[in-house]
């Protein structure tokens, strides 16, 4: 059973001329027609076919495209209902709207719980033109909103593909420039050990040069290498005790600590989930840079933990220079520097290094200074104390 | 006596040769570029009986260092002479797999001049004055 109702009143506005594809499961002939009728004159020109069994619908649905199904909610051979079930497995967005004489045994709610658009006694049909609208409107919003969240997942999927990528090139680079750099560093250093004041002070000057630049190389390509290794590794937690964590920091900076008079203040760490190498990495480069921006009064750095929400807070705070706050979130940034290397040394990979190491594992990390009034560093780590 | 170096970089050759010759050890540098030309070379028994230690790089052109140390280490006679992997490589699966390939130790070329010639240093000491070989292995 099909045919085509002639549009009495124009198409409905955004539809201009255009004809609604319906598929109705009615067996009652007449109440197709008024189905029919009520579409038409809301506004529809519409072309239908009719299924009255579950085979007949899902041979229909597969040969056409619909732009909306009408159900009865209950036939003599099935349920309106079921029809959800076939649109389903064929994998079809189109909109069920169920068009029943009587209230069946399921309520409006749970049909339309179910994934039904829009429930419908047979003696309201007047809403029925409504109820399509309001159908295809949601259909088209659903469709805009999949769209969309597809488009945000594929950029997220190439997003994530060129990071890989990027730190993969970072990898390879830093590690595949060692080689040389180490035959340049070498070799440097072996002609500033036999010809230095052999030649001329001109010669030493240069020399002098080659033998710094491939030393900092060094160091940058180091720095370099541990920042791409913490993106690709795997934080393995284990519980780390931060009291052992802060002494490791210590021990490693010993040299610069005894030479610049350093007063450490320390208050009883926690112990918690974390990877105990880059925690003593965050801890030795933050340590570091409180000695080498110090002021000139004697160093003082206060380590401290408090629990904050869902976790703990650390900082490390110092009396050294300082900065404007303006740069409190450009130094997290790499290669970032404040300073000429000739007024400290450094290559900006330190910070970004921490800042990684703190969101690899949970956590945030960001500093509050004011020139001349020293800085704190906080930062933050998921998880309850262990222990 | 004889330290057999294994590298195909002979700007490395050249350090480890200026850090026996400062630290006055009295032995004698063979190196070699590749690893199928170090086998080789170690099968004939006689210069095998001669060398001392084995500086083998990792990275190889043709065979790669772990496959020559693999070589070594099944093989009866050359499996006592000692193997010091020398390389550039820090890389974990590096390590653990030359240990576990037989490896007397993993030494990672240092990146600065004194730094490299002292690891030289007290390579050939230990492997050439200190460490007491079982009987038998100077001789095969």
């Amino acid at each position: 059973m099909s045919g085509t109702a002639v549009a009495r009143t124009p198409a409905p506005p955004g539809t201009p001329g255009e004809v609604l594809r319906a598929l109705i499961v009615e067996d009652s002939s007449s109440d197709v027609e008024l189905m029919v009728r009520e579409l038409g004159l809301g506004g529809f020109e519409v072309s239908y076919n009719v299924a009255q069994s579950e085979a007949e619908f899902r041979a229909l649905v597969r040969a056409n495209s619909y732009a909306i199904v009408l159900a009865d909610f209950s036939l003599p051979q099935w349920r309106g209902l079921e029809a959800l079930r076939v649109l389903a497995e064929e994998e079809l967005d189109t909109p069920l709207i169920l068009v029943s004489g009587t209230v069946g045994d399921l309520s409006a709610v749970e049909c339309i719980k179910q994934g039904v658009s829009d429930y419908i006694l047979k003696d309201r049909l007047a809403r029925l033109p409504a109820a399509v609208r309001g159908a295809l409107e949601e259909q088209r919003l659903r469709q805009e909103r999949k769209c969309a969240q597809d488009d945000l997942a594929q950029k997220a999927h190439e997003l994530a593909r060129s990071n890989q990528e990027l730190e993969q090139f970072a990898y390879v680079a830093s590690h595949d420039l060692q080689e040389p750099l180490r035959m340049v560093a070498a070799y440097t250093e072996l002609l500033a050990e036999r010809y230095q004041g052999k030649l001329d002070a001109q010669a030493d000057k240069y020399i002098h040069y080659a033998v710094d630049g491939a030393r900092r190389m060094q160091t940058l390509i180091q720095d370099l290498l541990a920042f791409s290794r913490v993106g690709r590794q795997e934080m393995e937690l284990s519980v780390v005790n931060f009291e052992n964590v802060v002494d490791l920091a210590i021990a490693n900076l010993q040299t610069a600590i005894v030479e610049n008079k350093v007063v450490i203040k320390r208050e009883a760490l926690p112990s918690l989930a974390a990877v105990q190498s880059l925690m003593v990495q965050v801890f030795q480069n933050l340590i570091s840079n409180a000695i080498k921006f110090r002021s000139s009064s004697t160093p003082c750095i206060e380590v401290k933990a408090e629990k904050s929400w869902g976790g703990w807070m650390f900082s490390v705070a110092d009396n050294g220079i300082g900065m404007a706050p303006g740069y409190c979130e450009e130094i997290f940034v790499i290669f970032k520097r404040l300073h000429t290397q000739q007024e400290y040394t450094g290559n900006g990979i330190g910070l970004a290094l921490c800042r990684k190491i703190i969101e690899r594992q949970g956590g945030k990390i960001w500093v509050t200074s004011e020139p001349g009034k020293g800085s704190i560093f906080r930062f933050t780590l998921p998880g309850a104390t262990t222990g | 006596m004889k330290i057999l170096m294994v590298d195909d970089n002979p700007a490395d050759i050249d350090l480890v040769n200026e850090g026996l010759r400062r630290c006055g050890a009295k032995v004698e540098l063979c190196a070699i570029h590749d690893g199928i030309e170090a086998v080789e070379l170690l099968r004939g028994l006689e210069t095998a009986s001669l060398v001392r230690l084995i500086l083998l790089d990792v990275n190889l052109p043709k065979v790669n260092g772990q496959a020559v140390l693999r070589q070594i280490k099944n093989d009866p006679i050359l499996r006592r002479v000692p193997v010091v992997m020398f390389s550039t490589s820090r890389a974990a699966r590096d390590i653990r797999g030359s240990y576990e390939s037989g490896a007397n130790s993993y030494v990672v070329k240092p990146g600065g001049l004194k730094d490299f010639l002292s690891a030289v240093r007290s390579l050939s000491s230990y492997w050439l004055e200190c460490a007491i070989l079982p009987a038998g292995s100077e001789h095969g």
